[in-house]
Parts: structure tokens; C-alpha cells; sequence
């Protein structure tokens, strides 16, 4: 796995970071999404399904931003400052 | 609140304690600033967890537990729209965070208009920048210690007039600002810390405490019979339109790094590793501590007392789990936001007022910008204490805030398109900024709150649209001299983390 994600290239990684979190994006502010969500009352893990969809939204841009970290911390492309490098 | 007994010595007691435990780490950590620098961004020595409990408390007010609380019991669903700007927004933060850090770090930036002043080698683009961020800032800073006096409020039972709560409410905050005007960037910081630890992780155990504990009321199970006039956002029914909610999280996730007390961080950072983990930490910091706030302003929101006062609703429910101490803790973590947020827009007004305003008009030593940056300070701030009191039940004052809002946006253009396109010019970025901030303030004075017309869209939205188009179009119609594109493109360069030739060691 690690070494996987050290040879993809940094477009896949944008594009892997960018389908989760824009969909995160699309469920916040795109009109029919959260139109869709509003006012479910269906139970999901104890929660209404209009407030677990907000709770998945912000896991999933959460998750989002963590993935990112986690594969630029594989791939060394963190990027510290210069000083820090070179010592 | 007329219900609400016990002994001001306890609840007064914990506020002072509190208050204490700040002056004695504010002292105990004390370092006098060596130079401007040190003092408007902390000598960028922070690691990752200071700039994460530095950027919530910039970014969660006292008036989470009051305003926020109350839309969540009295709208619903709806209160979770901050928890997705917040995390979407602060996202940019990571995006962001290699290029606006090496530019501080290599070019000894200092506050967010100083950016903008780099990127588009115009003091004219940084002094409006400024103007605006400090104008902005303004109104919030007179809410912020009008919910100061609500503390006070609670904390006498009720005992005290509104008048005598306002005074000394402002007067604790003014008191806090000695500390925060003599140590800069670093004591605030540090503080930070320290409050955010109250502010947001105590209040996070207490909300858990709340939704897991022994509740007959108000507990996580309260949650599966939510009523569904709680479930449904605008637009979905009611008197908005379908933009509404849209407009309202666009605006938040623009808006999270055009504040500047939000972008200051960065530059108060070691790293630009600290600035990414930080980010990841303010999302599980500022995140999961709304999220619990809401689920329990939620669960709460049948009970009979918070539903007739839902911006008391924090104050109301924890004394209702543990009478007179519970609700000295509630006091305490309001305290602390409240302590937190006005003492970095304070700062950072300061800072800016010295920096980009006066240093501009007239250069100054970094001995005499120290004085210049105090001093703003101070007026600032007594300033803001003195509307304060004035306006205390002037109903337009949330309309200046709101206006605010729409108008800080405005910088979101010249701002995240300079960081990121090439093109964008200084004629441009003065156009656009000083274009979307009137047409916002025309349309905000004209339509507060949303246009009806406009399935609900909010007029900083469509400003903010205005504000595009036209730094787009001038960035084509008046580009780039030869000089000024060769100038942009080192830029760029130097902001690329990898490190420098110089650096680079030769075979």
C-alpha cells in the first residue's frame, strides 16, 4: 500500500483528495442535495437521517484533508522550510 | 433565568480563578518581543497544536454558546451549516498553507494584507486590505463584549442591571487587553492554548457528559424524536428560497480565511508542517466540539425553559444538570471563548493598523511600529468597549455585523486567485476589492438578510460574483507588464517548498 501510493502520481493523489472532498463540497452547497436531506426523520445509528447527512459531511471532509496527510507524509511532500531541510 | 439561585462567591469565584490561571501563564511565559516581527507573529516558533487552538479560538466566539446554541434549538438542522463551513473553509488552510508560509517566512510577512501587498506590488492594494479587515472586525468586536455582559448577567442570578453587567463585562475584557497590547502574538498564543483547552475540550466532555449521562431530558435519545420543523433547512418549505443555505455556507467557507485573524496563523507557525497538521487538528478540535454543541442544543431544544430562551439555552441546561457549580463552568468556557476571540481580533487589529496603515503612509523603526501597534490597539479597543455600552440595544448593530460578513468576503478574490493564478493584477485587485465591498454594502443596507428575487441569495454572493468577474476581466484587458510577470513568476517560485539551490547540497 505504501509503496503504492509513493509511485501514484501527484494528479491521481489531487484527484483521489478532490472526489471526497468535493463531494462533501456538493452535499453542503449544492441546492438538491441538501434539499434531498431535509426533513428525513428515518433513524440512522440513533440520529435522524436529515442530521446524521450533516455529520457524514463533515466526516467526509474531514477524512478528506486526513487522507491528503497521510499520503504527502508517504510521499515526503509535506514540505517543510528550507532551514529545516537543510540542517 | 428568573428561576436560577445560588452564591455569586462561586460562580464570580470560578470566573476570577480562571482569570487568574491566564494572567499567571501569560507571565510565567512571558518574552519580550525582540523585534516586530516577534511581536505580531510569535518569532513563527508555534507547532502544530498552538496553531490549531489559535485558529478556534479566532474562529468560535462567546457567541457559539449563545447565538449558534439558540439557531440550533430553534432551527434545527440548520445550525449544523457553521459545522460545514468551518471545516470546509478551514481546509483552505492545508491548500494553502506551503505557498502563504515560505512568503512569510521569505519575505517577513506579517499579516494578511502584507501578502497581498507582495503579491501584487501595490501599498495601495495592502492599505485597503487592511482598511477593510480592520472595519470588518469591528462590529464583531462590540457583539463580542456585549455577550461579555450576558456572562455577568448569569453569573449574578440576575441580580445585577443590565447596565452594571455591560460595565463590568467590558471592563474584565479591557483588563485582559493590558496583557494582550504588552505581549503580542506570543502571550496570545500561548493563551490560546489554555483556553481552548476550557473553551472547547471542557466543553466538549461536558456536552458528551450531557448526551451519554444520566438525562430523563436533553440526552442523545432525546435526538430520535426530533419534531420535523427541526429537520428541515431553508428553502425546504418556509419563506426562503432554495439558494438560502447555499449562500449562507459559501460565504462561511470563503469567509474562514479572509478574516484576519483567521490567516494570521499561518504566519505564527514553525513550518509549513505545522501549518498542515495544525489544520488537521483545528478540524477535529473546532469540528468535534460544534458537533457536539449542536447534538446537544438538538437534544435540548423540547425542553420547555430552553425553548422560551434559546439563546440562554447553554446557561439554562447546565445549571439545570448541576445547579450553581455546573453553571459556573458554563461561565467559565464562555469566558474563554469569548476571552480568545477578542483578544486575537484586538491583536491583529493592531497589528494591521501599525503594519499595512501607518508603516505604508509613513515608514516606521521596528521599535516605533511596537508603539504604533500598542497604541491602535488601545483606542481600538476602548473604542469598541465605548459602542459597546452605547448601543447595547441598538437592533442595527447586528446589521453592521452581518454587513461585515458579506464585506470581508471580498477579499476572497484578489486573495485565493493571487495565491494561485498568475494573471491577476494589482489594477485588478483594487477594482474587484473595492467594487465587491460597496456593491455588498449597498445590497446588505438594502436586503440584510437574503433577495427574495433571487431564490434567497445573499448580496454578498452575488457582490462576491460581481467581484470576479471584473478582476477576471481586467487581469485580460490590463495584463501583466514584461517586468511585473517575471517578478510574479519568481514569486511562485519562492513558494515552492522544495528546498533552494543554495541549500541544495553539490556533488
Amino acid at each position: 500500500m505504501t509503496s503504492a501510493i509513493r509511485a501514484m502520481s501527484s494528479r491521481t493523489k489531487m484527484t483521489i483528495f478532490w472526489l471526497l472532498f468535493g463531494a462533501s463540497i456538493l452535499l453542503a452547497v449544492f441546492p438538491p442535495l441538501y434539499l434531498a436531506g431535509s426533513g428525513i426523520d428515518s433513524p440512522i445509528l440513533g440520529v435522524p437521517f436529515s442530521v446524521a447527512y450533516w455529520i457524514f459531511d463533515a466526516l467526509l471532509a474531514t477524512g478528506a484533508v486526513w487522507l491528503l496527510w497521510i499520503f504527502e507524509n508517504i510521499r515526503g511532500e509535506v514540505g517543510e522550510e528550507p532551514e529545516e531541510v537543510a540542517a | 433565568m428568573s428561576t436560577m439561585t445560588g452564591s455569586m462567591a462561586v460562580t464570580l469565584g470560578m470566573l476570577t480563578a480562571f482569570f487568574a490561571l491566564i494572567v499567571f501563564v501569560l507571565y510565567a511565559t512571558n518574552r519580550s518581543a525582540k523585534s516586530f516581527s516577534d511581536y505580531a507573529v510569535g518569532g513563527r516558533s508555534f507547532s502544530s497544536w498552538y496553531i490549531a487552538m489559535s485558529y478556534t479560538n479566532s474562529w468560535w466566539p462567546g457567541a457559539t454558546y449563545t447565538a449558534f446554541f439558540g439557531l440550533s434549538v430553534g432551527a434545527g438542522v440548520l445550525g449544523f451549516y457553521a459545522l460545514a463551513y468551518s471545516l470546509l473553509g478551514v481546509t483552505a488552510m492545508y491548500l494553502m498553507a506551503e505557498r502563504a508560509w515560505l512568503w512569510g517566512k521569505r519575505y517577513d510577512l506579517k499579516t494578511q494584507p502584507d501578502m497581498l501587498g507582495l503579491r501584487f506590488q501595490s501599498q495601495a492594494v495592502r492599505v485597503i486590505a487592511s482598511a477593510i479587515g480592520v472595519v470588518c472586525l469591528f462590529p464583531w468586536i462590540v457583539l463580542g463584549m456585549q455577550a461579555m455582559g450576558l456572562i455577568f448577567r448569569f453569573a449574578s442570578f440576575g441580580q445585577w442591571s443590565v447596565t452594571t453587567c455591560l460595565v463590568v463585562g467590558v471592563a474584565v475584557i479591557a483588563v485582559r487587553q493590558i496583557w494582550t497590547v504588552q505581549m503580542g502574538m506570543r502571550g496570545l498564543v500561548i493563551t490560546d492554548l489554555v483556553q481552548g483547552i476550557v473553551a472547547y475540550g471542557l466543553a466538549a466532555l461536558v456536552c458528551l457528559g450531557i448526551l451519554f449521562g444520566p438525562a430523563d431530558a436533553g440526552g442523545f435519545t432525546a435526538l430520535k424524536d426530533l419534531p420535523d420543523s427541526l429537520l428541515v433547512v431553508p428553502g425546504d418549505g418556509g419563506g426562503y428560497g432554495p439558494w438560502y443555505l447555499f449562500s449562507l455556507i459559501v460565504t462561511g467557507v470563503i469567509g474562514s480565511l479572509c478574516w484576519p485573524t483567521s490567516y494570521q496563523r499561518i504566519y505564527t507557525a514553525k513550518g509549513v508542517r505545522s501549518v498542515k497538521k495544525g489544520t488537521l487538528q483545528t478540524m477535529l478540535v473546532a469540528g468535534g466540539f460544534y458537533l457536539m454543541l449542536t447534538l446537544v442544543a438538538l437534544a435540548a431544544a423540547s425542553m420547555t425553559d430552553i425553548a422560551g430562551a434559546p439563546q440562554d439555552g447553554w446557561f439554562t441546561l447546565l445549571y439545570d444538570r448541576g445547579g450553581q457549580w455546573l453553571l459556573g463552568m458554563a461561565l467559565v468556557i464562555v469566558l474563554a471563548a469569548s476571552m480568545g476571540w477578542i483578544d486575537g481580533c484586538v491583536q491583529v487589529c493592531g497589528a494591521q493598523i501599525a503594519n499595512d496603515i501607518v508603516h505604508v503612509i509613513s515608514p516606521r523603526t521596528d521599535f516605533q511600529l511596537k508603539v504604533v501597534a500598542k497604541g491602535s490597539m488601545v483606542v481600538y479597543m476602548l473604542a469598541s468597549a465605548v459602542v459597546a455600552y452605547i448601543a447595547f440595544d441598538y437592533p442595527r448593530l447586528q446589521l453592521l455585523a452581518q454587513m461585515s460578513y458579506q464585506g470581508i468576503v471580498q477579499l476572497a478574490v484578489p486573495m485565493f486567485l493571487g495565491m494561485f493564478w498568475k494573471r491577476g493584477t494589482k489594477v485588478a485587485a483594487l477594482a474587484s476589492m473595492c467594487t465587491g465591498f460597496v456593491v455588498a454594502a449597498v445590497l446588505t443596507w438594502k436586503y440584510p438578510d437574503d433577495m427574495p428575487g433571487l431564490g434567497s441569495l445573499t448580496s454578498g454572493v452575488l457582490a462576491l460574483a460581481i467581484n470576479l468577474v471584473v478582476y477576471v476581466v481586467l487581469a485580460y484587458l490590463l495584463p501583466h507588464s514584461d517586468a511585473e510577470r517575471r517578478r510574479v513568476d519568481e514569486l511562485f517560485e519562492a513558494g515552492r517548498s522544495r528546498p533552494e539551490p543554495s541549500l541544495t547540497p553539490t556533488p
